[in-house]
């Protein structure tokens, strides 16, 4: 708290600007400023600077807005086309790139039918398919009308659905084959394992069951006759 | 097209969220729609904050896909402005450090010297030059001068009674933006406030 009135009343012509202050405070101020003409002055003058500062202005043209939107647009089309139109994340980016090499490599050795099987999955498609996106209705709710500038993602967007149907079929292909896939070379392995041992325990009967040299029969009787006579000749 | 005549409509607070969420989803409409709302607002900001015209455009649009790019950690819980406007002065201040790497011996981007001893990223901005935005922008005589005394301010004050007076934004806001404690903030436009009347009652004693 400034001592000297004159102080605290510049102090809070200030503040009032900057944070706002308590009505107490507003009260004490502008019966300071009636009396005191310097305070006034000081009021006054802040007030125009404050007032000049927010009146500062140049001149810009639509054209700037227009360059930065077609920037935006041009990155937006090389960085996020992906199609669901929204950030893929980079797990996913990779997937889709494994992906359309596997079918870059599996359109090269595609079988005749083929052409066959995908008018067959065309004909799959629901009927009232007509490349709107679940989220459109949602936009055209909030005001967007579709025509707005730099719309290009959800252009491309629809510009690609059997690519998308694409990567879902083989997603779930994916994802049904390899439990199958895991169990198989599980049960694969226990065989093995199951193979190897019995194998195992033959070479060992055999070496065990094997008869001894007739060398080594003496070395086998004369722990058996002296186990025969307890107490007796060592 | 004149300032005055442009149509600012600023969003509700509670259009934060929706702004969020569209961020979040890369929604080249909204981004359009903010694009046109906030363009003469950065532009003005970078060039008071920079003092020089020349990198501007660029800076917006380096701001502008920045936003697009980390639409993501805009969480909607506060105003966008003082978001989008940390955005701008990281990277110009990003820019003025590379200028300043590329051309040691030329003495730009170096102004403000005793805006270098203070603490934070703010000694970093420049003095603008004398051929400056602000005798540009000043439409009266009075303007004429403030803009003179304002273009003499060291860049730590003018930032934040510009953020506060042209941009209408909280003490708080400031301090985000700026990336000091509020009553830094409050401390620096009330010395702001106090250089600006003296350069001010100066000017009007000389004229």
């Amino acid at each position: 708290m400034q001592s000297d009135p004159h102080q605290r009343a510049r102090f809070l012509i200030d503040e009032a600007l900057i944070a706002g202050i308590a009505r107490d405070d507003e009260r004490w101020l502008h019966s300071h400023t009636e009396e005191c003409a310097e305070c006034a002055n000081y009021a006054e003058m802040t007030s125009r600077i404050v007032r000049g500062l927010s009146a500062l202005s140049f001149e810009t043209g639509p054209a700037a807005t227009a360059r930065v939107q077609a920037a935006l647009a041009a990155h937006a089309q090389r960085r996020y086309s992906a199609p669901w139109g929204y950030s893929a994340p980079w797990g996913y980016s990779a997937v889709q790139r494994g992906y359309s090499a596997v079918q870059r490599g599996y359109s090269a050795m595609r079988p005749r039918g083929y052409s066959a099987v995908q008018r067959g999955y065309s004909a799959m498609r629901p009927r009232g398919y007509s490349g709107t996106q679940p989220g459109d209705a949602a936009m055209q709710r909030r005001g967007y009308s579709g025509t707005q500038r730099g719309d290009a993602p959800t252009q491309l967007r629809r510009t690609a659905p059997s690519w998308r149907w694409g990567l879902i079929a083989a997603a779930l292909l994916i994802a049904a084959a390899a439990p199958v896939y895991r169990n198989m070379t599980d049960k694969r392995r226990e065989a093995e394992m199951e193979r190897a041992d019995t194998l195992l325990l033959q070479r060992v009967n055999a070496r065990v069951s094997q008869t001894l040299p007739a060398a080594m029969e003496p070395l086998m009787q004369t722990p058996q006759t002296a186990q025969t006579v307890p107490g007796g000749e060592q | 097209m004149p300032v005055d005549a442009m149509p600012l409509i600023e969003p509700a607070e509670s259009d934060a969220r929706r702004i969020a969420v569209g961020l979040r989803r890369k929604d080249m409409a909204l981004i359009n729609q903010l694009v046109e709302l906030y363009h003469y607002r950065l532009v003005r900001y970078l060039l008071y904050l920079t003092g020089r015209r020349e990198r501007v455009e660029d800076l917006v649009q380096d701001t502008w896909l920045r936003v697009l790019d980390r639409g993501s950690q805009f969480d909607g819980r506060s105003r966008f402005e003082p978001w989008l406007f940390s955005i701008a002065r990281n990277l110009a201040i990003d820019d003025l450090r590379k200028r300043k790497i590329a051309s040691l011996d030329t003495p730009e981007a170096v102004g403000g010297a005793g805006a270098a001893t203070e603490e934070g990223l703010a000694g970093e901005l420049p003095a603008p030059d004398r051929s400056s935005p602000f005798l540009a922008a000043a439409r009266s005589e009075d303007a004429m001068r403030l803009a003179a005394a304002l273009g003499l301010l060291e860049p730590i004050y003018r930032e934040v009674l510009l953020l506060r007076f042209q941009e209408d934004l909280s003490l708080q806001e400031i301090s985000k933006v700026v990336g000091v404690p509020v009553p830094t903030v409050s401390s620096r436009i009330h010395r702001g406030l106090a250089l600006l009347r003296s350069r001010w009652q100066g000017g009007s004693n000389a004229v």
